[in-house]
């Protein structure tokens, strides 16, 4: 789309150049905006500064230690993207998980999606232009889960605690307990949050109707997670198609009308209930005890030949892994299909014809992670 | 050593099938999908291929294409199977057109695009598609040679192509005609002449420090 | 202006007296002006679970002295490819004006530099001059932000003292005068935010944007210019931007102290003593300050385009119709009362129509939820 402007005056449009070093691009990510005042005539994203070749890295590590890998590559979702590289190994292998491992990976990655949207909810105000105040309103809660997470794995950020076939180790004795405890402070923060920005009417008009993209639109550029559920599309893999034990779980999947930016946010907010719920559902039903690995486990994780594509539902959408398998303890070719990076696919189209200040949203709404993207 | 000899390189899945091995299926394809079946000769080592059943996902896009499919078999899934389907290059845009369009496919997702290497089997392109409103999937594959890395694009039918087709020309040197910006996405813009993900780059095997894989003097000089 | 300036300044008892009188205002602002952003971190901190400045000093006290210190000892950079001249004199184009205004500011009953007989006049128009400091910085920079930031910055200021004078002309037409001396005697008893409510607000709204505070920092806006017209500047010269920044704060918070909510004079009178006047005057202002620090920590920034019309299709009108209800109130001499419920009135007229102008939307329909019920049952199982 290009705008429309006056011969009779000699505008020229201006190229500038947005990061990879600027506040609001969440990482190293760089776009080159065209601009006509202030207006968006084009727009050409650079993604590429994180790459690492973690696909091929990942070749050369034996399934347990490509573990660790998912994590450095997904950091705010670090188990989501551990149980899509488990449950594909655990498909080849075919290995049955036991039911209390099964339960602990869903609290764990339930808890993660809360915290990663956490995360979403202050970087999203802060490039919505509060002065870090729903920055830090999420932060203690990120801060609460991660402690739990700190306590079950040893680790705040790289987790590396899912096992091919189970879990690594027994959670500490006072899990639930924790879990209780800091699911009380996120419905707190998840209040606080929602007061500050939710009902805010600039917030409301900085929002609504920005990035606005159909359900076909969606589709098309192969967007998930909350960005298609937002623009009017019900599909959600934890109920489409249920993996781990999802279809044990009472939950409702919130789904926007508009596609904006605003229902994004929205999505978002209505999730993290969502997982407040399914947390408290599996505390319910966890085994009190129980093995956390399967009792024929090998000693050595060796895959038959074979393919197979394990997707999650990660919060930003589906984290996929295409693993191939010639046998042997090490992939042969895999693929990580990661949400961040398909959904930044379709930026330029969603920001063209808007105000520069919008790219910043619009961007912010998709809550990328420049690992993600990059890998 | 490199990674790929440290595997055994006999052990190729028949996927290799290359398309003149393939037998060409009646179009009509009555029998659902007896096509290119020359699995049964390969070695036991390799995943065992299993023909889907009558009138499946395979049948209705041959026909709906108007194509004859190079193989079709059934691959895990999560839970359950999936069909996938082998087709020459060329008829790849026919087949994601018909994928998408027809109603009884309805196959409007493209999932992921992945390259991989196969080496002296030259590469391949896997597409995962899937409906949102069917609730199936389906996998299509195709090869190429290392000499002619030739795909027509399907970013055209699939925006959502357009960034992986440029990952993995980044990664595999697959070239995908019709391509509307193919440039290098993920590498920096001058590299485009090295493939960092095929198999021909060794990477240095990682040693391990743990477990029953710490050899003996692996820590030598440490002390 | 010239005339204005220097016309009563020769009358005084000696000119020195009023470049004295500045020197010491320049000084004591300096330091107020450190203590203004202690004053603003503890605050925003306390609104966001945070504690603020705590190590320099008892309660971080002394944190403003050490961030002076900083400031004055980083290297001050220059682009090569800037303008020379425009980039240097841009931040005295924004400091002298903003200091200037202190000219004209009774801070209490016998405080004052030199009494103007347009100060109000004086105050505003100095206070506008502004623009062309940011103008030159975002043109000499030589940095797209800058120019942006420069650009909006200019087209911001511009629009908002529209609003902001007629607020005032309200102000003047039921004083009947443009001194800001006279209108605080006006106010011994009653202050003017109850006589001309819709003005206040207008006069609330317009100076926040006037000082570039959020949400209308749009100049400056961090996540989207990165700093704005400041981005290429460091050390003292940045400091100075950031100085005149609080400092014209400071000046629209006295302004709207004296003249909407009565100065020194209410609800005291006047003889209370310069100590007293001199409190009332402060805390009035640090009551201005909160407010803009608060709406600081709570609220996200508008769009550009949003700003705009919100000056244009909202304010504007608005403080037309005030001005016009005064014009009706002083032609048929209507009593005070009907001119203060016609304002309140109009004030929550305003308040209604300003949600609707900056959303422009039907309401929307809230998110549909899709049900999932859980098909498998866990097997309560264990070993």
């Amino acid at each position: 789309m290009v705008l429309e402007r006056d011969p009779a005056l000699d505008v020229v449009d201006m190229p500038i150049n947005m990061g990879p070093q600027h506040p609001s691009t969440h990482g190293v990510f760089r776009m080159v905006l065209v601009v006509n005042g202030e207006k968006i005539v084009d727009l050409v994203p650079h993604i590429g500064y994180m790459h690492r070749g973690g696909e091929k890295l990942m070749e050369a590590m034996d399934f347990r230690q490509g573990i660790g890998y998912c994590d450095r590559t997904e950091y705010l979702a670090q188990f989501s993207a551990e149980l899509a590289y488990c449950l594909a190994v655990e498909r080849l292998m075919d290995l049955q998980v036991p039911e209390r491992a099964e339960y602990i990976r869903v609290i764990l990655t339930e808890m993660n999606r809360l915290s990663s949207h956490f995360m979403f909810a202050g970087a999203f105000g802060v490039d919505a232009g509060v002065f870090a105040t729903s920055f830090t309103y999420a932060f203690p809660q990120r801060e609460f889960l991660q402690e739990v997470f700190e306590e079950v794995s040893g680790d705040r950020l790289m987790y590396a605690y899912f096992r091919v076939g189970g879990l690594a180790w027994e959670v500490p004795d006072n899990f639930v307990q924790r879990v209780h405890e800091v699911l009380v402070h996120s419905a707190q923060g998840l209040k606080d949050i929602d007061d500050l920005l939710t009902k805010n009417e600039i917030f409301m008009a900085r929002c609504q109707n920005i990035g606005s993209f159909s359900a076909q639109r969606a589709i098309a550029y192969g967007l998930s997670g909350p960005m298609l559920r937002a623009s009017g599309v019900p599909w959600d893999l934890r109920k489409d198609e249920p993996y781990s034990i999802y279809d044990r779980f009472n939950f409702e999947v919130p789904v926007g009308n508009y596609g904006d930016v605003y229902d994004r946010y929205l999505v978002r907010i209505e999730e993290m209930r969502q997982s407040i719920s399914i947390i408290e559902q599996a505390l319910e039903q966890l085994p009190p005890d129980g093995p956390i690995v399967p009792e024929k486990m090998p000693r050595r994780l060796r895959t038959p030949p074979g393919e197979v594509y394990a997707k999650v539902e990660a919060p930003r959408g589906e984290w996929g892994v295409y693993l191939v398998s010639k046998g042997g303890d090490k992939p042969y070719r895999l693929k990580m299909r990661s949400p961040s990076f398909c959904n930044l696919s379709a930026l330029r189209e969603m920001t063209i014809g808007h105000y520069l200040a919008d790219a910043v949203m619009i961007l912010g709404s998709m809550d990328i992670v420049l690992c993600d993207v990059d890998r | 050593m490199t990674l790929p000899e440290g595997q055994d390189p006999e052990a190729t899945s028949d996927a290799g099938a290359t398309p003149e091995a393939a037998v060409p299926a009646p179009a009509a394809a009555a029998a659902p999908a007896k096509p290119a079946r020359p699995a049964k000769e390969v070695e036991p080592k390799d995943a065992p291929r299993v023909a889907p059943p009558a009138g499946s996902i395979n049948d209705v896009l041959a026909k709906a294409a108007a194509i004859t499919l190079t193989a079709a078999y059934m691959v895990p899934e999560m839970k359950g199977e999936c069909v996938a389907i082998e087709v020459a290059r060329d008829d790849i845009p026919a087949v994601m057109t018909a994928a998408r369009d027809d109603s009884r496919l309805d196959l409007n997702y493209l999932r992921c695009l992945s390259g991989v290497d196969w080496q002296d089997e030259g590469l391949e392109v896997v597409y995962h598609l899937w409906s949102i409103s069917k609730k199936h999937s389906l996998q299509v594959k195709t090869r190429v040679t290392y000499e002619d890395p030739n795909v027509p694009s399907i970013a055209a039918i699939y925006p959502a192509a357009d960034w992986h087709e440029r990952e993995t020309r980044d990664m595999f040197g697959i070239n995908f005609e019709g391509h509307p910006n193919l440039v290098p996405l993920l590498l920096p813009e001058d590299m485009t002449d090295h493939f960092p993900l095929r198999k021909d780059n060794p990477l240095q095997e990682i040693e391990e420090w743990q477990g029953d894989n710490l050899r003996d003097g692996a820590g030598e000089g440490d002390e | 202006m010239t005339m204005l300036l220097s016309a009563p300044a020769i009358d005084m008892p000696g000119a020195l007296a009023s470049v004295l009188g500045l020197v010491a205002i320049t000084l004591v602002m300096t330091v107020g002006v450190a203590y203004a952003t202690w004053y603003e971190r503890k605050i925003i901190a306390r609104m966001q679970l945070r504690l603020g400045p705590t190590r320099v000093g008892p309660f971080g006290l002394l944190q403003p002295i050490a961030d002076m210190l900083k400031l004055l000892v980083k290297e001050d950079l220059r682009p090569a490819t800037a303008d020379p001249i425009a980039f240097e004199l841009a931040v005295f184009a924004i400091f002298i004006p903003s200091f200037l205004a202190f000219v004209a500011v009774p801070f209490t009953a016998d405080w004052l530099i030199s009494p103007l007989p347009l100060s109000l006049l004086y105050l505003l128009a100095i206070s506008g001059l502004s623009f062309i400091g940011f103008l030159m910085a975002g043109w000499g920079s030589d940095n797209k932000y800058a120019l942006l930031g420069g650009m909006r910055a200019a087209a911001q200021l511009i629009s908002y003292e529209i609003p902001l004078i007629l607020a005032m002309v309200g102000v003047v037409m039921v004083t009947a005068s443009a001194d800001v001396y006279q209108i605080i005697l006006f106010q011994d008893r009653i202050p003017l935010i109850v006589w001309q409510p819709l003005g206040f607000i207008i006069f609330l709204t317009a100076s926040i944007a006037e000082v570039e505070r959020p949400p209308f920092d749009i100049p400056t806006g961090e996540s989207e210019v990165a700093g704005g017209v400041f981005i290429e500047y460091s050390g003292i010269r940045w400091s100075m931007f950031q100085l005149s920044s609080y400092v014209n704060m400071y000046v629209f918070a006295l302004l709207g102290a004296f003249v909407f909510l009565g100065g020194w004079e209410w609800p005291f009178g006047r003889d209370i003593g310069w100590g007293y006047q001199l409190l009332l005057t402060v805390s009035k202002m640090a009551l201005f300050i909160f407010f803009y620090l608060w709406i600081r920590a709570s609220f996200p920034r508008m769009r550009v385009d949003q700003l705009m019309s919100y000056a244009w299709k909202v304010l504007i009108p608005f403080a037309l119709l005030q001005i016009f209800l005064n014009g009706l109130f002083i032609v048929y001499d209507a009593p005070g009362v009907v001119l203060a419920a016609s304002s309140w009135a109009a004030a929550g007229g305003l308040m209604y129509l300003a949600f609707h102008v900056v959303r422009r939307g039907e309401p929307r329909k809230p998110l549909q939820m899709i049900s999932v019920r859980a098909t498998a049952v866990a097997a309560r199982s264990a070993s």
